[in-house]
């Protein structure tokens, strides 16, 4: 899991199955020791309620749909998952790193 | 699987209903040759029923099927899961 600050928000007029309803929000990875940026922005689905300028941290790949498997939001039998590759699944009230 | 050094941890209060209760640490690789030589960035890694903390070398999977497997959660949305506690790594011939 990485850590990334929520920069953004993207909305979709039109979007595929599952999506519908779903938060999509525009991360910028950052490292965890130095907090700074690393890799590219990316969008990724919100399951905590995430706003703009908090601190997350996110899964990626196959993770980040069994984020909306488990998810309170949406528990229902036989609901379309929504095909995303990075969910934010946490928002980070503060970390201790010891060198 | 690899080898990391737990550097510390992380709390949130707002998180996937499927993480509640889980242990956050934050792990960086180790160099198996060299113990003391930490390699690659960190990355968050949820204790899974180990009991580790800051200091500890541990073994890390980072693949979400046995990590799920390790939580014994099949829902929860992990992939890294410290596996144990490392007590010597011995390096022969």
């Amino acid at each position: 899991m990485k850590q990334a600050k929520v920069i953004g928000r993207v909305f979709c007029s039109r979007q595929c199955c599952g999506m519908e309803s779903k938060t999509l929000l525009l991360i910028q990875p950052l490292d965890w020791e130095t907090d700074h940026p690393s890799g590219e922005p990316l969008v990724a689905g919100d399951t905590v309620g995430a706003g703009a300028g908090e601190t997350v941290f996110f899964v990626a790949s196959r993770e980040a749909i069994a984020a909306f498997e488990g998810w309170e939001g949406e528990t229902a039998v036989g609901a379309v998952l929504p095909p995303v590759d990075a969910a934010i699944v946490g928002i980070i009230d503060g970390k201790n790193i010891k060198n | 699987m690899f080898i990391a050094k737990v550097i510390g941890n992380v709390w949130a209060t707002r998180k996937h209903p499927q993480l509640k209760n889980a242990t956050m640490l934050l792990v960086k690789a180790v160099d198996p040759l060299d113990g003391n030589k930490l390699t690659g960035e960190a990355t968050l890694a949820l204790d899974g029923n180990q009991g580790a903390g800051p200091g500890d070398t541990v073994l890390i999977v980072d693949e979400g099927g046995s990590a799920r497997k390790i939580l014994k959660n099949p829902k929860a949305p992990v992939r890294t899961v410290v596996a144990g506690i490392v007590d010597k790594v011995y390096i022969g011939e």
